[in-house]
């Protein structure tokens, strides 16, 4: 039996390649996130652990609100207390921190895609820092940089760099050009300017004498531990103290929030590959018995056992699995490598490590394949074995199946499935409404899965009639209809793919109208001065505060622009808002959105009550909603903690309603100066005289900020249009994932549409003789895919339109908006696909030879 | 050259010292050695011989189903020699017509859609009149919605037949027609094949082993080794037996 089977297999290289290629497209995916996962992964804690290496402990100020703020910095002070500890060999203060922004050679900020962009005090070639070129900076004006970002901003030693700190622009002048002693010029990707120690610690930590944070070495016998417990014990509360080790985990750690993200995108990925390519595997194999059935029943009426027949199936599959899954872990490695080499341009960093190849992962993803492959081909066998061989040696024995069984099956979670939908949108499963709404989309997709062949009965004849005006058309609608269940498996990609497609399609546009909307209605403004994103955080939208990935600090300009803004012709007034993120305590502790500005010149601007008073120094004023949500009400008082002021207790002295640009406690001009990150306002407001001339205040403003190349002067509608720009990014990110689910979909339909035209030779041996032209067979075989993809296409947007619409109303967006272009774009991509999938299948049919199809047995 | 026309004109299909040989070398079967043979209009001929004597062969040259070596092959007025691959597409599906021995129908289509479909294919909408007149030969009335799988072998033996008669090709080509039937469906095959040959002028040609079904036809020749051997005019059962015993030895 095993021989036979082997030469099976060798006598059916067509479509072993078809099975193969679906378990090597999904074993693929999945090896390559873990590879370039743990290669990541890998890459950030030797970068942070070599950081550190030299470090035996550290001092920081204990964040002065929880996690999220910005640790104070450590006075200087607290260092010559240090330099008496007992054991310490050396002590050092240490200015680092995010927020230098090099001005690039285009006059933009230079950009990385997630690592910080530092800015350190030269101490020398201490720690890892090694002059490549030049000497470190001794004067105020001048500063050495790292080799990374010479090469990203092609500065050079002699010439010039400007740098937006906490304070604006600034020019000076590059002396050196530095890399590390792991040889590399980057740390993980992240710039870095060294100014001396004075001007660092004005511009970095907004004052002097300040350090991010003093390191130690201990001296010879002294371990890092008993060195930490010393220090620990002379400076008493209010410090972090970390030997280099606990530093580096934590550091890593940080920087590892990035990493998730690129972890969950590529699981992501690799999960929707895999259930794609579970589709595609199993479809292919029962095709492939399906064919064989006659075959099968032949062997069992000369006396084979179902046993061995099942058996014979199941050695074709281990084979297939096996080989194709080997060959999907290698082309896993190969992609990551690729993807690493692709991340490491877009991110300017140079991992230190080689590939990681994490062996139990892949093992774990060659499994799978292998496991998937053997049920995707059992399922079959076992249906195969159990069809009397009578029944099997007729032709379509294994077309004619009931469906009553399977829509039942999927009746059931449908239904259950709709219900939670509707229960969401009626309101009535309360605060569990995200997960009736999301556990009623799940369960509805498995219902529909299992419905689609019902489905395909009901909408193939329409969605072909659609299509096939001619003969050759009906009769390839009429073979799509051929098999509902293999249609059914075959479009299941597609209905998945474009349905996330259309669900997400529809949530995006409706948030960009919403957020357009709510930018229109509550700004007042004509002009508005502002860098990326700002507008968003002051509303708290999106983003919260500034984590240790995000580690931007924010754009921003001085405050003098207001002024003279408000003295040019034609402009009737003229705000600053100063923007950051809080700490707040009180029933619901955590960050908030904060915000600070003279309120009787911001409240027109932004709609707000006219009546709101001129603030003091620490007087607050809250929106209704957070009063509502702490608990807090006016005429108490609330505890803040400012990134640069640690908790403070504010008296709320009155309330707003919130809105898209306005949320959170706002605080007086003042105040932020002395406590926010940067001291500069983030957004700036113009209104104008009646009858002034737009388009000139525009430019006039615009030539006030034009040093700044962080800042833009948008009007209302670019505002809006900004504001709602946001979402593109991530949504263009999702097509392209999805993009390449489509191009496993699309081999799904040519794999069905390949075997099937196999299995029908003697049929097109037939037309061909009764006198259809070969464009007729190719005409008929691209109706066939065209009916079976739109069919997907339409089945999968209906879907994912009807999810989306009930996330939003579950969401309470202002209104339902359905972007009906990209949609039409989608369904054209659907009927793209189903032309591309029946290229090399209409090729064939038109080239089958007639004489040999009616000899066909 | 008008001589020429004019035999042409009579004849519904014709080979002319056609060859054809498979296979290249040492290897190569000659099927047909330089063969001619005449199919006058309104005539049923029948094609006898041994097994491997090139019957079918013969009959998809004829057809323009398959290319000959040397020779030429005209269905009436049309020579096939030289005509591309869309014309002999046109050909057949306007003036040839096919029964074969099994796999005649499309699973896909109704037994009305099945004898219809080479209309349907050059967009043509069959005489109503006519549709009847063929499906009450046939005797399918009843049974013009049904699949093939839901007929039988000699039912869908006769929708075959009756979509090789729609048309009303030059010539209609059976291989074996009655080869998988029983005696009794075999019979009404040959009945109706006979009926349109007299009623409706349709000019048949059979390829059949069984005596008792050349007996229904005007003429029948004999192959041997891709050669006509020999030729009865209406034949009698007893005589074709006759015939192929004295071609066997
Ligand atoms: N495709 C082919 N390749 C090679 N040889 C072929 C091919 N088709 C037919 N032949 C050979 O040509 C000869 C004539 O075959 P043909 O099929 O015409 O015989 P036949 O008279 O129809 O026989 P039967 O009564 O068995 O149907 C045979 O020797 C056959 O082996
Ligand atoms: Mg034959």
């Amino acid at each position: 039996m095993l021989k036979a089977t082997l030469k099976g297999l060798l006598a059916r290289k067509t479509r072993l390649v078809l099975a193969g290629l679906a378990v090597v497209l999904g074993v693929t995916a999945v090896s390559a996130a873990m590879v370039t996962t743990a290669t990541i992964g890998d890459g950030f804690e030797t970068i942070f652990a070599t950081t550190t290496s030299e470090v035996d402990v550290s001092v920081s100020a204990e964040p002065n609100g929880g996690a999220a703020t910005f640790a104070p910095p450590v006075p200087a002070s607290v260092v010559d207390e240090l330099r008496g500890v007992r054991g310490a060999e050396s002590v050092a203060g240490v200015v680092s921190a995010d927020g230098a922004r090099p001005v690039g050679p285009d006059g933009k900020v230079i950009s990385v895609q997630g690592p910080p962009r530092l800015g350190v005090a030269w101490a020398g070639e201490t720690g890892m820092a090694r002059l490549r070129e030049g000497r470190g900076p001794t004067a105020p004006d001048e500063v050495a940089i790292n080799a990374g970002l010479a090469e990203l901003g092609g500065f050079r030693v002699g010439g010039t760099i400007d740098v937006l700190t906490l304070e604006p622009r600034q020019t000076f002048r590059v002396v050196g050009v530095y890399g590390y002693s792991n040889g590399l010029g980057t740390l993980g990707g992240s710039t870095e300017v060294a100014f001396t120690e004075p001007v660092a610690q004005r511009l970095m930590l907004g004052a002097p004498d300040v350090y991010s944070s003093v390191t130690l070495t201990a001296a010879d016998g002294v371990s890092p531990e008993a060195l930490r417990d010393e220090v620990t014990r002379l400076l008493g509360d209010g410090f972090a103290v970390r030997t280099g080790d606990e530093l580096a985990a934590q550091t890593a750690s940080d920087g590892r929030a990035f990493l998730d993200i690129v972890r969950i995108v590529l699981l992501a990925f690799s999960g929707l590959s895999l259930l794609v390519g579970i589709f595609l595997i199993l479809n292919t194999f029962s095709i492939l018995v399906a064919q064989r059935t006659g075959e099968l029943a032949l062997v069992a009426a000369l006396g084979a056992r179902r046993r061995q027949i099942v058996g014979s199936v199941l050695v074709e599959a281990v084979l297939v699995g096996v080989l194709a899954s080997a060959v999907g872990v290698g082309l896993g490695i190969a992609v990551s490598t690729g993807l690493k080499s692709v991340m490491e341009a877009q991110s300017g960093a140079q991992l230190p490590v080689g590939l990681v190849v994490p062996m139990p992962d892949l093992l774990v993803a060659f499994g799978v394949g292998v496991l998937v492959t053997l049920v995707a081909a059992l399922v079959p066998a076992v249906r195969a074995s159990r069809v009397p061989p009578v029944a099997a040696m007729r032709a379509s024995a294994a077309e004619q199946r009931s469906l009553t069984g399977i829509t039942v099956a999927g009746a059931v979670p449908a239904t259950i499935g709709v219900a939670g939908i509707a229960a969401a949108v009626a309101g009535w499963a309360g605060d569990l409404e995200f997960v009736a709404l999301g556990g009623g989309v799940a369960l509805a997709l498995i219902g529909l899965a299992l419905l689609t062949p019902l489905a395909s009965r009901v909408l193939l004849p329409a969605v072909g009639r659609l299509l096939s005006w001619s003969t050759p058309g009906k009769l390839g609608r009429l073979n799509a209809a051929r098999n509902p269940r293999r249609t059914a498996i075959t479009v299941a990609t597609l209905v998945v793919t474009l349905g996330l497609v259309g669900g997400v399609g529809v949530v995006a546009e409706s948030l960009r109208v919403d957020v357009s909307t709510a930018v229109a209605t509550d700004l007042q403004a004509d002009l508005v001065i502002s860098g990326d994103g700002v507008s968003a955080r002051a509303g708290g939208q999106t983003g919260g505060p500034p984590t240790a990935a995000d580690g931007r600090v924010m754009p921003a300009f001085e405050e003098s622009v207001i002024d003279r803004a408000r003295d040019l012709d034609g402009v009737a007034l003229a705000t600053a808002q100063y923007v950051d993120t809080v700490e707040i305590d009180g029933a619901a502790p955590g960050p908030s959105p904060a915000n600070a500005g003279d309120l009787s010149r911001l409240a027109p601007v932004l709609g707000l009550d006219p009546g709101l008073p001129d603030l003091g120094r620490n007087e607050v004023v809250l929106d209704t909603e957070t009063l509502a949500e702490q608990g807090l009400s006016v005429g108490g008082t609330v505890r803040l903690s400012t990134p640069r002021g640690g908790w403070q207790e504010y008296r709320i002295v009155a309330s707003y309603e919130p809105n898209f640009l306005l949320r959170g406690p706002v605080l007086s001009p003042e105040t932020a100066k002395e406590r926010f990150v940067s001291a500069l306002p983030a957004l700036g407001y113009v209104e104008l005289e009646p009858g002034a001339d737009v388009a000139g205040v525009k430019a006039a403003v615009s030539d006030l900020v034009a040093d700044n190349p962080e800042v833009t002067v948008a009007d209302q509608t670019q505002l809006a249009a900004d504001s709602a720009g946001r979402l593109d990014l991530a949504e263009i990110m999702l097509y392209v994932l999805l993009g390449l689910s489509v191009v496993i979909g699309i081999l799904g339909i040519i794999n069905t549409m390949a075997l099937s035209i196999m299995e029908r030779t003697r049929e097109l041996g037939l037309l061909r003789a009764i006198g259809m032209r070969r464009s007729h067979m190719v005409h008929m075989v691209v109706a066939e895919s065209l009916v079976m993809s739109v069919f997907g296409g339409l089945l999968g947007l209906t879907f994912g339109g009807l999810a989306g619409a009930a996330f939003v109303s579950v969401a309470g967006l202002a209104e339902l908006a359905v972007p009906w272009l990209s949609l039409a774009v989608f369904l054209g991509l659907a009927v793209a696909a189903g032309l591309l999938a029946a290229l090399a299948p209409s090729a064939r049919a038109a080239r089958v030879n007639v004489l040999a199809a009616i000899a066909y047995e | 050259m008008t001589i020429m026309t004019e035999t042409v004109t009579g004849l519904a299909a014709r080979a002319d010292g056609v060859t054809k040989a498979y296979g290249t070398g040492a290897a190569a079967v000659t099927a047909l050695d330089d063969l001619s043979v005449d199919v006058q209009r309104g005539q049923f001929t029948a094609i006898m011989g041994p097994s491997g004597s090139g019957k079918s062969t013969l009959m998809h040259c004829l057809a323009g189903l398959d290319t000959v070596d040397s020779g030429e092959v005209w269905i009436g007025e049309t020579r096939l020699t030289g005509l591309g691959d869309k014309g002999l597409a046109d050909l057949r599906r306007n003036r040839v017509g096919f029964v074969f021995q099994q796999f005649n129908l499309l699973p896909t289509l109704s037994a009305e859609e099945n004898i219809t479909l080479p209309l349907a294919i050059a967009n043509r909408k069959p005489d109503q009149a006519w549709f009847d007149t063929v499906v009450e030969a046939v005797g399918l009335a009843d049974r013009l919605t049904h699949r093939p799988s839901e007929l039988s072998g000699g039912q869908q033996q006769r929708v075959a037949c009756a979509r090789a008669l729609l048309p009303k090709p030059d010539v209609i080509f059976a291989d074996e027609p009655t080869g998988n039937l029983d005696s009794r469906s075999g019979t009404e095959i040959l009945r109706f094949l006979r009926r349109s040959v007299e009623e409706f002028n349709q000019t048949i040609v059979m390829v059949t082993h069984d005596a008792g079904a050349a007996a229904y036809a005007d003429r029948v020749v004999f192959l041997l080794d891709g050669r006509l051997v020999h030729e009865l005019r209406d034949p009698d059962a007893e005589t074709v037996l006759d015939t192929m015993k004295s071609l066997d030895t």
